[in-house]
């Protein structure tokens, strides 16, 4: 479907828990799954969104209100005023900010950008978790993740053998 | 904050944050549960890992160093130069035979001293082929017998056997081995090349289960060895460049042949009018086309480039720049701004060659030598 001019067209989305916010089209279709319903004609009304809580589609709209393109989704050019790089500075800092959440809220963020697909949120709650885990013990990672340890001892045992040189 | 209520990661998720983790972490998240060695064994998962994080740089050793009386070290390394594992022992004095789709690595024990195969994901060797047996020639009791042998080792296409190959020079012999077989007695004698092949230009490459060779004589032509069936092709592929070969001669510094995005390329350091390194692959899909896919600059302290792999998002090269006092180094080359950037967390002492190797996260099923 064309690209829509100017104009800021509405789109209501709705979670779960009864709560619905209403963002600029452009905003929501940061999330690919999003744009295909609206590309299908499928969000007339408003968009359901399964799953997601409130407080988490609140930071996920957050995070694309910051994240959609200038250009077209505030009706104003392109500013040529502030160079791409600084803008990128800028995105950076603000990513670090918005991820600073407890774990619980972070996996939550990383489940709601897997299923909406939106690829900016999903590398940084991503990349966030592996920077927090790459050097943790496997207890460390077992609670970080709530992951149980189902090997028995003898598998286990055998299983860091093998991978011995990992743990030097 | 509480911590208690996060729900555990769907599988999906994991596999995407396990894509993202380096290789080493990877490794060892396998004790996490049962169920991760399985995600991580399949094959997607090796595939999605890669286009993140590249395959291996393989380095087996800096061979001007003192050589350890037990072996030298191999070094395996992420695209960033970081050093992820060091292997004791299983180094040699450079890499035998290339590519960039394999999982294994050849590696020489010196010239005329045989190679052996290593599994870089497991640290085991696979195979060791001692050098082949000298007589004496009692005639000649003053002269020191080197012997020269080339190796290559490959991958065949159908059979997805390992290779190794082995020419034997003053003997025009050329034998083959299977990896898994008995280096004893296994050898399978095959026709020799069918014109000799040069034991000064790097070792053999093996691409898309055809083994090549740089010739003799012009140095810019190219045997093909077919690792399936064995046999050599009949018709040599001429290098890209057309004209007076005692001419092009002259106005080449070195020619060697590595492989770039599945391709065999040649690579060719020009020493006349601009310095600079021409790599050209090759399209044997149909008719031979050899195309100029890189042109670099070279600055007066470089003395030859190694194209290593097009880095992931394409474009950009990974380099092995031979520089001054036979140091060696990587580089990243930007073909957009036509420089060159120097990859900082690489080791300050690199071996002459390093190879690039796709890390294995399955197990290795066959092969039990």
């Amino acid at each position: 479907m064309a690209t829509r001019e100017a104009g800021k067209k509405m789109i209501m989305l709705k979670s779960p828990d009864g709560m619905e916010f209403e963002v600029e089209e452009a905003v929501a279709m940061e999330s690919q799954t999003i744009r295909k319903m609206i590309e299908d004609d499928c969000a007339d009304t408003a968009i359901l969104i399964p799953n997601i809580n409130s407080k988490i589609l609140s930071r996920v709209i957050e995070y694309c209100n910051k994240h959609v393109p200038t250009t077209g989704a505030t009706g104003a050019a392109a500013s040529d005023t502030v160079a791409p790089a600084a803008l990128a500075e800028d995105l950076k800092i603000w990513d670090a900010e918005f991820i600073k959440v407890n774990r619980a809220t972070r996996f939550d963020l990383i489940q709601a950008a897997s299923y909406l697909n939106i690829k900016g949120l999903l590398d940084l709650t991503s990349q966030t978790t592996i920077d927090t885990i790459s050097d943790n013990s496997l207890e460390e990672i077992r609670s970080f993740l709530s992951t149980k340890n189902d090997y028995l001892p003898e598998e286990e045992q055998t299983i860091r053998r093998e991978n011995q040189w990992a743990f030097q | 904050m509480s911590e208690t209520t996060a729900v555990p990661l769907s599988n999906d998720t994991i596999f995407d944050i396990l894509c993202r983790t380096p290789f080493r972490s990877v490794c060892r998240f396998r004790c996490v549960s049962r169920g991760w060695p399985d995600l991580i064994s399949a094959p997607d998962f090796a595939a999605a890992h890669r286009s993140r994080h590249g395959p291996l740089l393989v380095d087996t050793g800096y061979f001007r160093q003192e050589k350890p009386a037990a072996g030298r070290d191999m070094r395996l390394m992420d695209m960033e130069g970081n050093v992820i594992r060091v292997i004791r022992v299983v180094g040699g004095f450079g890499i035998t035979c290339s590519s960039s789709l394999d999982d294994l690595i050849a590696v020489s024990r010196g010239p005329s001293n045989g190679i052996h195969v290593v599994d870089p994901a497991t640290g085991e060797v696979l195979l060791t082929c001692p050098p082949m047996e000298v007589k004496t020639l009692e005639v000649h009791p003053f002269i020191a017998m080197a012997r020269y042998e080339i190796y290559g080792f490959g991958r065949a296409i159908s059979s997805d056997e390992y290779k190794v190959v082995r020419i034997a020079k003053d003997k025009r012999t050329c034998e083959v081995l299977t990896l898994g077989d008995d280096p004893s007695s296994a050898w399978r004698r095959t026709l020799p090349p069918p014109i000799s092949v040069p034991t000064d230009v790097g070792s053999p490459v093996a691409v898309n289960g055809i083994m090549y060779f740089l010739a003799d004589e012009t140095r810019e032509t190219l045997l093909c060895f077919d690792i399936e069936s064995e046999q050599w092709k009949a018709n040599m592929i001429k290098g890209p460049r057309k004209g007076n070969p005692l001419e092009m001669r002259r106005k080449t510094a070195a020619i060697c042949i590595s492989e770039l995005n599945g391709a065999l390329c040649m690579v060719i350091a020009e020493k006349q009018d601009s310095r600079s390194t021409n790599i050209w692959t090759l399209d044997d899909s149909g008719k031979i086309n050899w195309i100029k896919a890189y042109s670099i600059p070279m600055t007066p302290y470089t003395s030859r480039y190694m194209p290593l792999m097009v880095m992931p998002g394409g474009g950009k090269l990974l380099l092995q720049c031979h520089g001054p006092a036979q140091s060696v180094i990587l580089q990243i080359y930007d073909p957009r701004t036509n420089t060159s950037t120097h990859v900082m967390k690489a080791p300050k002492q690199l071996g002459d060659r390093i190879a690039i190797c796709n890390f294995r996260f399955h197990r290795r099923v066959s092969a039990n030598n």
